[in-house]
């Protein structure tokens, strides 16, 4: 399961992952892009890429400082939980700089910024188009082992 | 409750003038009751009916191989490839928004959207134009931060994106802001849908939120002087509800693609009255309501209040007389109400009846065309007239760099960042050039064409030369688009001026479109619509003259966008057009001379045709790495814009261009500052130089190739004949960059 901006907020909410979405440090709605960086390579939707590979995605939110206690966020660095990291800036003030986190069984997985606006060429890159092709990648090779070439290269599954 | 009695001051409260009463008086032979004077208050004011201005708006360009719909619709509409059209609309909300910005804003943006999804068209991007006092006034300060809020929680509550505007700064808007907003939406051509009642017995639905008495004679109050008093108006702004919005926007469309309902109409200005009018007038058929019907949000609302409230988020369909139950159900399935309220009828009456008596009966073609018509006087203010022959006193001792510093911190010119980081401008994901360039640019899906879209507007021309000005509205905003590569197609245009009944301002008005309808003809764009705000004057007097011009354009391949940023270290640096000693209405006179004056920018229309066609025939051939229109602050800023790079770029490119050989017999500050139009700076390739070299002699446009751009973070160098300019490029960003939010204390 994957949440985006809001739908991060609402698994927040329900329950399903841990931590809260507050309102920016700023004060401020922000929309921009962001650097970001993969710290978990091993979750359904971001499998595609490397570890330690940075991305630029736009961001785009009122309310995406990411809180939790401090017993949680030692446990989310322990099991290396967070997904992704802003890196160079941290736009909303979030804990330890988490853009997205997943859950302890890697099959929930939240982010703020916007990985589904930043698939094409077009839209001024394609940082995020992996997130959703390393889903596609995987159902495709569980169901007919179609592997499918992205960017010039396959995708690891 | 009994209404009250119709008299003289009665009158006069609802905005009408005793000559407008005996008319209503001759066409119903009787005395109209508090409802009808309450319609025609609405109906008749300025807002809604254009009294002031249709003899003007007559004279536009509004048709060409391009229209699918002109004037006289909820939005216009311009044929796309592939079976595709695009309907825009403009509109105003300038006076909800000066006593109350964040709910005026939003909610200006709501109405747009609403006249945009009525053609059938699915919104794909928001543009607004806003206008305000200098920002050294907190009460200024409070506006412009409470409006850019209110438009940007809405349009991503909404989950359309805001493509671009511009904001500009004078002393000219302090107690009268302007607001503008428009919207863009694509649909299949065969789809659109027209807001015309027709079908004798089809039946009218109220769709959306209840109403309630928010916005009572909203339109009316638009249509009249901002006073001391007018701060008491603000329970009377509408409250904007953008999840409602979204689930309308859903049905409607849904509605419309189901063919269970012959029009459809926003419940806008003047709500219900407006709405149920202009819809039966458009069909040439009667309407009748039963106003008890109308489901209500509060206890004992009146006829009155009923008929002229502004509630927001509301539709009036007219179904197929079979068919109620369908609309209904889809309605349900996006949980509003859709409630029955009357029917077509066969006999041309606008009637409504309240608990069984009619309450409302009035011939409906008459209601909305018999409206009068002024020819106001137009003379020009003589005080204009010996400004523009006049000149700064003495030229203060400004260093070409002391200048440019100055503009570039000037907050009509500085960076927009502040503002448009607080919309969202990449929701749908479709955002091929976000705003902070010059144009903003959006693809459809599996296409590969792209729409351009941008909103113009200098005052201080206007203000100088209204024929000038207007001209250079229409000119700024197609090179905008066509820097992007886009060839522009058509325009829609938010006449915002003071008094039509003061000679001084009519004149502007009638210049103004004059200058707008021209560029028009012969840049091929026609106006498929708008809107005309007057009234916007506060104790200070009138606002200064702002026509602004939403334009759309066409790329045939979205993927080859130009941006307006240089890219890469070692690219040529070309100026297209000629600069001329023109520093009238500068912003190097405003902001360094304080002096707002002189003949201002003269606009040669067949110049702008080339330079257009160079852009666009040069970025379809893919010549160009960016294109940057020369206008606002001149050759100086608009070189500075494009070395400094995009907003979030991390650092600027150096530039080192000579201008000794440009402009020769021009003082360095006319050639850095001066505002001619028909420019563009562009950068390119060093292996495309001689491709563009070579197209700028085909079509004839002036070329002159001035340097090269540097590297990152380099130095921005200018050499002049009578001095230099040589800086980091990185002292321009921090001032640029920085001169708003500096100044709004973040």
């Amino acid at each position: 399961m994957l949440g985006i901006c809001n739908g991060f907020q609402i698994l927040c909410e329900a329950g399903l992952l841990p931590g809260a979405l507050m309102r920016n440090a700023r004060l401020k709605f922000l929309s921009r892009p962001v650097r970001v960086r993969v710290e978990a390579a091993d979750t359904p939707f971001t499998d595609g890429y490397e570890r330690g590979e940075e991305l630029t995605l736009p961001i785009a939110h009122g309310d995406g400082r990411y809180v939790a206690d401090t017993e949680t966020a030692a446990l989310l660095e322990a099991n290396g939980q967070v997904v992704w990291r802003y890196v160079t800036e941290n736009p909303n003030g979030s804990l330890h700089d988490i853009a997205g986190v997943c859950n302890a069984g890697r099959n929930v997985v939240g982010i703020m910024p916007h990985p589904e606006r930043r698939n094409a060429q077009v839209l001024g890159g394609q940082d995020g188009a992996r997130v959703f092709l390393s889903l596609e990648a995987r159902n495709a090779t569980q169901h007919a082992g179609d592997m499918r070439a992205v960017d010039g290269r396959h995708l690891r599954v | 409750m009994t209404d009250p009695q119709i008299t003289p001051e009665l009158v006069q409260d609802h905005n009408l003038t005793s000559e407008e009463y005996a008319r209503i008086v001759a066409m119903l032979g009787r005395t109209p009751t508090f409802p009808e004077l309450g319609i025609f208050s609405a109906l008749w004011s300025e807002h809604c009916s254009y009294k002031h201005s249709r003899p003007i708006l007559k004279t536009f360009p509004t048709t060409g191989p391009q229209v699918v719909q002109g004037p006289g619709e909820n939005a216009g509409v311009l044929r796309l490839p592939g079976g595709w059209a695009v309907a825009f609309k403009i509109e105003s909300h300038n006076h909800p928004s000066a006593v109350e910005p964040y709910q005026g804003a939003a909610t200006g943006a709501g109405g747009i959207l609403r006249d945009v999804f009525t053609m059938g068209a699915r919104p794909v991007a928001l543009l607004n134009s806003l206008r305000f006092g200098p920002l050294e006034e907190a009460r200024n300060r409070y506006l412009f931060a409470g409006v850019v809020r209110g438009i940007g929680d809405y349009g991503n509550c909404v989950g359309v994106p805001t493509l671009g505007g511009e904001v500009d700064f004078a002393p000219g808007y302090s107690g009268n802001p302007l607001v503008n907003a428009m919207c863009v939406g694509v649909l299949k051509e065969k789809d659109l849908i027209k807001a015309a009642a027709h079908g004798v017995g089809n039946i009218l639905l109220a769709v959306g939120s209840s109403t309630g008495r928010d916005g009572i004679h909203g339109a009316s109050f638009a249509s009249e002087e901002l006073t001391h008093e007018s701060e008491q108006r603000r329970p009377q702004v509408q409250v904007g509800d953008p999840f409602t919005e979204k689930l309308l926007l859903e049905a409607s469309l849904e509605l419309i693609a189901s063919g269970h309902i012959v029009a459809i109409q926003d419940m806008g200005a003047a709500g219900l009255t407006s709405s149920s009018a202009e819809m039966a007038a458009r069909g040439g058929v009667g309407v009748e309501i039963d106003l008890s019907k109308v489901p209500t949000r509060e206890p004992g609302m009146t006829p009155y209040e009923i008929l002229l409230s502004e509630s927001q988020e509301r539709m009036l369909v007219v179904a197929k007389t079979d068919r109620v139950k369908e609309v209904q159900a889809i309605a349900a399935k996006w949980e509003l109400a859709a409630t029955p309220i009357g029917a077509v009828t066969d006999d041309g009456m606008y009637r409504c009846t309240w608990q069984g008596k009619v309450v409302v009966e009035i011939p409906g073609q008459r209601l909305v065309d018999d409206c009068p018509v002024y020819n106001p006087e137009a003379q020009e203010d003589p005080i204009v007239a010996q400004l523009r022959a006049s000149a700064p006193h003495a030229a203060r001792s400004y260093t070409p760099l002391d200048a440019l510093l100055a503009l570039l911190d000037s907050p009509s010119l500085a960076s927009k960042k502040w503002v448009f980081e607080q919309y969202d401008s990449t929701v749908q994901a479709s955002t091929v050039i976000a705003p902070g360039g010059d144009a903003g640019v959006l693809r459809v899906r599996h296409e590969d064409f792209g729409i351009a879209v941008k909103t113009d507007c200098n005052s201080r021309y206007v203000r100088l030369d209204p024929y000038e000005g207007g001209k250079a509205t229409v000119a700024e905003a197609a090179r905008n688009v066509a820097c992007t590569g886009a060839r522009p197609l058509g325009i829609t245009d938010c006449l915002n001026f003071g008094s039509p009944e003061r000679p001084a301002v009519f004149y502007q008005f009638r210049e103004a479109c004059r200058g707008i309808a021209d560029a028009c003809r012969t840049l091929g764009t026609p106006v498929t619509g708008g809107n005309v705000s007057f009234y916007n004057e506060s104790p200070t007097g009138a606002v200064d003259p702002t026509p602004v011009v939403g334009m759309i354009g066409l790329l045939t391949r979205a993927d080859r966008a130009v941006p307006s940023h240089a890219r890469a270290p070692g690219d040529g640096v070309y100026v297209l057009g000629e600069t001329r000693a023109e520093l009238g209405g500068s912003a190097y006179w405003e902001v360094c001379e304080e002096f707002i004056g002189g003949q201002p920018p003269r606009v040669d229309l067949e110049v702008e045709k080339r330079l257009i066609e160079f852009l666009v025939t040069g970025a379809e051939r893919g010549l160009f790495r960016s294109a940057h229109d020369c206008s606002h602050g001149g050759l100086g800023v608009a070189l500075a814009e494009v070395a400094m790079g995009g907003p979030y770029q991390e650092a600027g490119f150096g530039l080192d261009v000579d201008l000794t050989p440009h402009a020769a017999r021009l003082t360095s500050h006319e050639l850095l500052f001066s505002e001619s139009h028909g420019r563009a700076v562009i950068t390119c390739a060093p292996e495309r130089a001689a491709a563009v070299e070579a197209l700028a002699g085909e079509l004839g446009v002036p070329l002159f190739r001035a340097g090269t751009m540097g590297a990152m973070d380099g130095a921005f160098r200018l050499t002049l004949r009578d001095g230099a300019i040589d800086e980091p490029v990185t002292r321009l960003r921090d001032v640029y960059y920085s001169a708003i939010p500096r100044r709004m204390g973040d």
